[in-house]
């Protein structure tokens, strides 16, 4: 009976997941008291053929995105993170730039979230750290955080975590995407000073 | 301690644990190549006994990523795997009352159930118990999996070679004897 209730409530939540924070394809498209954040999220080594198998009808996109969960105050990431920790989060494409609507205020990355195998006989999670500090200003239109590399074996243990300054490059994108009069500020992700998250304890740097 | 969490399912069909049984992929077992490995799970605190275990290969990449295994009264083992990287990713049971369960190891993490393979041998994957674990009413059923100190490893060489025929008339059986040897010794 437990089980029946369980998989009733996973179809139901399919369905009403909570929102992302929504890809851009112009800075028009964005209200006054938001910002567009560009970013990347890589994998090292990449995935690799096979690593994720995502079939049948599942409601989402998966395949080759980490999923980074948000909020506004900084906590540890849930083990299992719930429906509502999904809200706002980054549905980032492995390896390619996002640009994605924002709050215009601070807020923490808590970690990361991989979907591994869904639509088979189980759903398999590859989880990532996080403790990120992601400061946006008032006044800032778009904002570049920088790419969040993880390296990782091919158990998906995370052996790193950097984040990476490939500035020039996203710049160069953004100014293609959305024209040479927009400006792109530089602001890092990056962990706050003492804080005792406890996505740290593997003693990973950035 | 609880070395590793993994999700209970109730499987519908027999079907979904195709490919349970011990098999090698077309590979001989005197194949220079393959590797040995083994491992035991004490089930008896489990709703079901393993009659079926599966091993997947996480390196390099293949397209028939899972590799079955034979199953002797909680002893899991298979003498086909080429080098690589590999994990132990499923449990299988069944009882009259209860039905098929499958009983599925995290995709994430290295750790005692896991091995990479670089040089053919014999890989001993551990000894387990398996440990109830609570779970609330949405969430899916959990259990988990302790390191226990019995049976040895040397223990349950002996008992492939004792209850294993193919095992015991193949290249096997010396490589199982020198290593029930080196074993006594240390």
């Amino acid at each position: 009976m437990r089980r029946a209730l369980y998989a009733g409530l996973v179809l139901a939540l399919a369905g009403c997941a909570p929102a992302p924070r929504a890809p851009l394809n112009s800075l028009g498209e964005l209200g006054s008291d938001e910002v567009m954040l560009v970013g990347r999220v890589e994998l090292d080594p990449p995935l690799r053929k096979g690593e994720q198998r995502i079939r049948g009808n599942v409601i989402g996109e998966f395949e080759n995105r980490l999923y980074l969960l948000a909020d506004e105050k900084l906590r540890p990431m849930p083990d299992e993170p719930r429906v509502a920790d999904y809200a706002g989060r980054i549905e980032a494409p492995l390896g390619s730039t996002f640009f994605v609507r924002s709050k215009g205020a601070p807020f923490y990355i808590l970690g990361g979230v991989l979907f591994l195998e869904m639509g088979g006989s189980s759903t398999q999670r590859a989880y990532f750290p996080g403790g990120m500090q992601v400061v946006v200003k008032p006044g800032d239109r778009a904002v570049y955080i920088g790419t969040l590399r993880y390296q990782r074996d091919e158990f998906f243990e995370v052996k790193r975590v950097s984040v990476v300054d490939e500035y020039r490059a996203a710049s160069a994108e953004f100014a293609a995407k959305f024209g040479k009069q927009a400006v792109l500020r530089k602001a890092l992700m990056s962990r706050p000073k003492g804080a005792a998250n406890a996505e740290l304890r593997l003693g990973l740097t950035p | 301690m609880i070395n590793r969490i993994g999700i209970l399912l109730i499987v519908a069909a027999a079907a979904a644990l195709s490919g349970c049984a011990g098999g090698g992929h077309g590979r001989d077992i005197n194949d220079p190549s393959n590797s040995l490995v083994f491992g035991f799970v004490d089930m008896s605190d489990a709703p079901t006994k393993v009659s079926g275990a599966q091993i997947m290969q996480v390196a390099p990449p293949t397209d028939k990523p899972y590799w079955g295994t034979d199953v002797k009264e909680g002893l899991f083992y298979t003498s086909y795997l080429p080098p690589g990287s590999y994990r132990l990713a499923t449990l299988h049971g069944s009882s009259f009352l209860r039905g098929e369960y499958q009983y599925n190891f995290p995709r994430q993490g290295g750790g005692e159930t896991t091995v990479r393979i670089d040089k053919p041998g014999i890989y001993f994957l551990g000894a387990y118990k398996y440990k109830s674990v609570k779970s609330g009413m949405f969430e899916q059923a959990k259990f988990g999996i302790e390191r226990v100190p019995t049976p040895v490893e040397a223990e349950l060489l002996q008992r492939l070679l004792d209850t294993d025929a193919e095992l015991k008339g193949s290249v096997w059986a010396d490589r199982i004897r020198q290593r029930i040897a080196r074993l006594k010794k240390r």
